[in-house]
C-alpha cells in the first residue's frame, strides 16, 4: 500500500527529510512534465522542476491541504517555469545534444507528444493530478487512489473522465 | 495524430518521453541538505483564535445551524431507503456496447489481464480481444486473444505461435472469462445471489453525488469473502469492483476490476494482431479437421495408433498427413524440421505403452516412442518420451498429438 502524500507531507514537518525525497521521487516526472509543457525543452524544464521542488519545501508549512501536495506542486512547477521562461535561455552546446539519445536529440518532444502533453495540462486539477500519477508516476489505480486520499472508486472516474477527454481532444485537427 | 490510437498506449508513450532519474532526487536532497532551504514551521493559529473569542456568540449560532443540518442529514440517511437499487445498475448496463477492463492480481499488479469487449444491441458479444500476462497464461506463457465469430485466435507469444481454433471450448472459455467481468452479468449474479440468500449486499450511497454507490457483498453462511462494487451515481454503472477473501480474521484484497471507458468506440485494430512476427506459425483448425477419428478403438489403442500414424507419414514423407496427426501443424513446418532426415532409413521400433501425462491439466496421455534412425551404416535408437497425445478440442472422437516432441 503506498503512503499518502498527506502522511509524507505531515512526516516532513515533522522533520523527516526521506520522506521528502520519496515525494520527490514520486512526482519528478509528472513536473517535468509541466514544465516541458511551457518551456517545451527538457533541459530548461529540469532547472525548473528542481526550483519547484525547493520551493514547494521551503513553503511546506503553508499547504492547508496536505492531501493536495501534487496539485500544489504542479502550480509551483508552472510558476518556475515561467519564470525560466521569462528569461534570457543560454544556449544548449551543441556536443551535449548529439551525446543524447535519439529521442531527446533536439531536447524537446515531438509534435503528437506536445498536443497530448498541452492537453493532459488543460485538464482539471484533479483529474491531471490521477493521470500524471497514473501514467507519469506508474502508480497503480489504487496506488494513486493510496496517494491522493481518494476512493478507487473515484480515482477510477476521474481516470475514465480524463480518457474522454482527451480521446476529444486529440480527435480535433491541430 | 491517430485520433483512434489508444489514449492509454500514447499516455505510456509520453510519459516514457518524459526523463526521469536518481540524480534528479539526489540533486534535489543535496541542495536542501547544504543551503539554509529549511522547511518553515508551521504558523501557530493565534489569529484564528482571537477571532473566534470576539465572535463567540455568532459562532456557536453557526454551529447550531451547521450542526442542525448535518443531523438532519444524517437523519435521512438513516430512515430512508437508499435510492439506489442493483436493479437500476443492470438496466443501465443494457445500453454498453463497448467497454474496456482489467483486472488486477494484487501479486502481479503491473500486469493487469486486459480486456476490450465490444456487444450487439441483444448485449450478446461482438468482438473481444483479450491479453493475457505469463501469470495469467498457466504454461503456455503470456497469451494475445482475439474473439470474434465464435471463433478465438490466440498468440502463444512464448511458442511463437498462432493458433484458430473454432467455436467451444477455447472460444467458448475465453467468453465465459469475459462474461463473467462484463458488468450487467456481474451485478446480475450479484443479485441472483442475493435472492437466493447467498450473499448479503449493504449498499451505501454518499450524499455526494460525485463519490460513488458503494455496495458490499458478504459470502453466506461463512463470510469466507466479500465484493466491494463501485456505482457511478449518475450513470449508475460500475467502476470497479474488489473481492477479498478471508484470511486470519481479516479481509485481504484478492483481486480487482476495473471497468473503464463505456461506450467509447473501440478501434478496429485492437481486434487484430499487429507486430506479428514474419516467422510465426499459424495454425487453423477452424478450417482443417486434425487428429484420428477414434472409431471403435479405446482411448489408449488411439493414442498409440497417433503416435505411430505420425511417424509412418514421417517416415513417407507425407508431411500432410503428419500434420494433421499433430495439431495441424503447417507440412512445411513439418517438412522444414524433419526434412533433414532425408538420407536416413527410419523405422518405429515401439509405441507405447500408455502413461499418465504429468501435467493432467493438459487431459492427456504419454505415448513412449523408440526410432531407430540408420546412415551410412551407423545405427541410432532414439526414444521419445514426452509424446503428449488427447482429444482434440471441440473435435469429439478425435485424437493427436499435442505439445513437443
Amino acid at each position: 500500500m503506498a503512503v499518502s502524500d498527506a502522511v509524507l507531507v505531515k512526516e516532513v514537518l515533522d522533520g523527516a527529510k526521506d520522506a521528502y525525497a520519496e515525494l520527490v521521487r514520486r512526482y519528478e516526472r509528472p513536473a517535468r512534465a509541466a514544465a516541458i509543457h511551457i518551456l517545451g525543452n527538457y533541459h530548461f524544464a529540469e532547472d525548473a522542476a528542481q526550483d519547484a521542488f525547493v520551493k514547494a519545501y521551503q513553503q511546506l508549512a503553508g499547504l492547508r491541504k496536505p492531501a493536495m501536495f501534487g496539485c500544489w506542486l504542479m502550480k509551483i512547477t508552472r510558476r518556475c517555469a515561467l519564470d525560466i521562461a521569462g528569461k534570457k535561455r543560454p544556449d544548449v552546446p551543441l556536443d551535449s545534444v548529439a551525446e543524447m539519445p535519439d529521442h531527446r536529440r533536439n531536447g524537446r518532444l515531438d509534435e503528437e507528444k506536445q498536443h497530448l502533453l498541452r492537453e493532459v495540462m488543460r485538464l482539471a486539477d484533479s483529474e491531471r493530478q490521477v493521470v500524471l500519477l497514473r501514467y507519469f508516476g506508474g502508480h497503480t489505480v489504487s496506488q494513486v487512489a493510496d496517494i491522493t486520499g481518494r476512493s478507487v472508486g473515484t480515482v477510477t472516474k476521474q481516470l475514465s473522465r480524463a480518457h474522454q477527454h482527451l480521446r476529444n481532444q486529440i480527435k480535433e485537427p491541430l | 495524430m491517430n485520433p483512434e490510437k489508444n489514449i492509454e498506449t500514447q499516455l505510456e508513450q509520453l510519459a516514457q518521453a518524459i526523463p526521469s532519474g536518481s540524480s534528479f532526487v539526489d540533486g534535489i536532497m543535496s541542495r536542501l541538505e547544504t543551503s539554509s532551504d529549511n522547511v518553515q514551521q508551521k504558523p501557530k493559529p493565534t489569529f484564528v483564535r482571537r477571532l473566534v473569542m470576539k465572535n463567540t456568540f455568532k459562532f456557536a449560532a453557526a454551529a447550531i445551524v451547521l450542526i442542525a443540518a448535518l443531523l438532519s442529514l444524517t437523519l435521512l440517511d438513516k430512515t430512508v431507503a437508499p435510492a439506489y437499487a442493483l436493479e437500476q445498475t443492470i438496466q443501465a448496463c443494457h445500453s454498453v456496447r463497448f467497454i474496456h477492463l482489467r483486472q488486477i492480481n494484487p501479486q502481479h499488479k503491473e500486469e493487469p489481464i486486459l480486456i476490450w469487449a465490444e456487444f450487439f444491441e441483444n448485449g450478446q458479444p461482438k468482438q473481444i480481444r483479450m491479453n493475457l500476462p505469463e501469470w495469467a497464461g498457466s504454461e503456455d506463457g503470456a497469451k494475445e486473444i482475439v474473439w470474434e465469430n465464435n471463433a478465438a485466435t490466440v498468440w502463444f507469444k512464448k511458442k511463437q505461435g498462432f493458433v484458430r481454433v473454432p467455436e467451444k471450448r477455447m472460444a467458448d472459455e475465453i467468453l465465459k472469462i469475459v462474461q463473467e467481468q462484463d458488468p450487467k452479468t456481474y451485478v446480475k449474479n450479484l443479485l441472483d445471489a442475493q435472492k437466493n440468500g447467498k450473499v448479503e449486499i449493504q449498499i451505501e450511497q454518499p450524499t455526494d453525488k460525485a463519490e460513488p454507490i458503494r455496495v458490499t457483498a458478504i459470502h453466506l453462511p461463512d463470510r469466507a469473502s466479500k465484493l466491494v462494487l463501485y456505482i457511478d451515481q449518475s450513470t449508475q454503472l460500475p467502476l470497479n469492483g474488489e473481492t477479498y477473501t478471508l484470511k486470519d480474521g481479516d479481509y485481504v484484497l484478492a483481486n480487482i476490476g476495473e471497468f473503464y471507458d463505456y461506450n467509447q468506440p473501440i478501434d478496429p485494430a485492437m481486434f487484430a494482431f499487429d507486430n506479428v512476427p514474419e516467422d510465426i506459425m499459424l495454425v487453423d483448425q477452424t478450417k482443417n479437421q486434425i487428429g484420428l477419428i477414434q472409431g471403435t478403438m479405446t482411448n489408449n489403442e488411439v493414442a498409440i495408433e497417433v503416435v505411430r500414424r505420425f511417424w509412418q507419414a514421417i517416415i513417407d514423407k507425407d508431411y500432410a498427413k503428419a500434420s494433421q496427426m499433430y495439431e495441424g501443424i503447417p507440412a512445411a513446418k513439418l517438412e522444414q524440421g524433419f526434412g533433414k532426415l532425408e538420407n536416413y532409413k527410419i523405422e518405429i521400433v515401439s509405441v507405447g505403452p500408455v502413461q499418465p501425462h504429468p501435467n493432467p491439466k493438459t487431459r492427456g496421455v504419454i505415448v513412449p516412442c523408440t526410432i531407430k534412425m540408420e546412415v551410412n551404416g551407423e545405427i541410432v535408437e532414439q526414444t521419445f518420451d514426452r509424446i503428449g497425445v488427447r482429444q482434440v478440442y471441440n473435435q469429439p472422437g478425435r485424437w493427436t498429438i499435442f505439445g513437443g516432441l
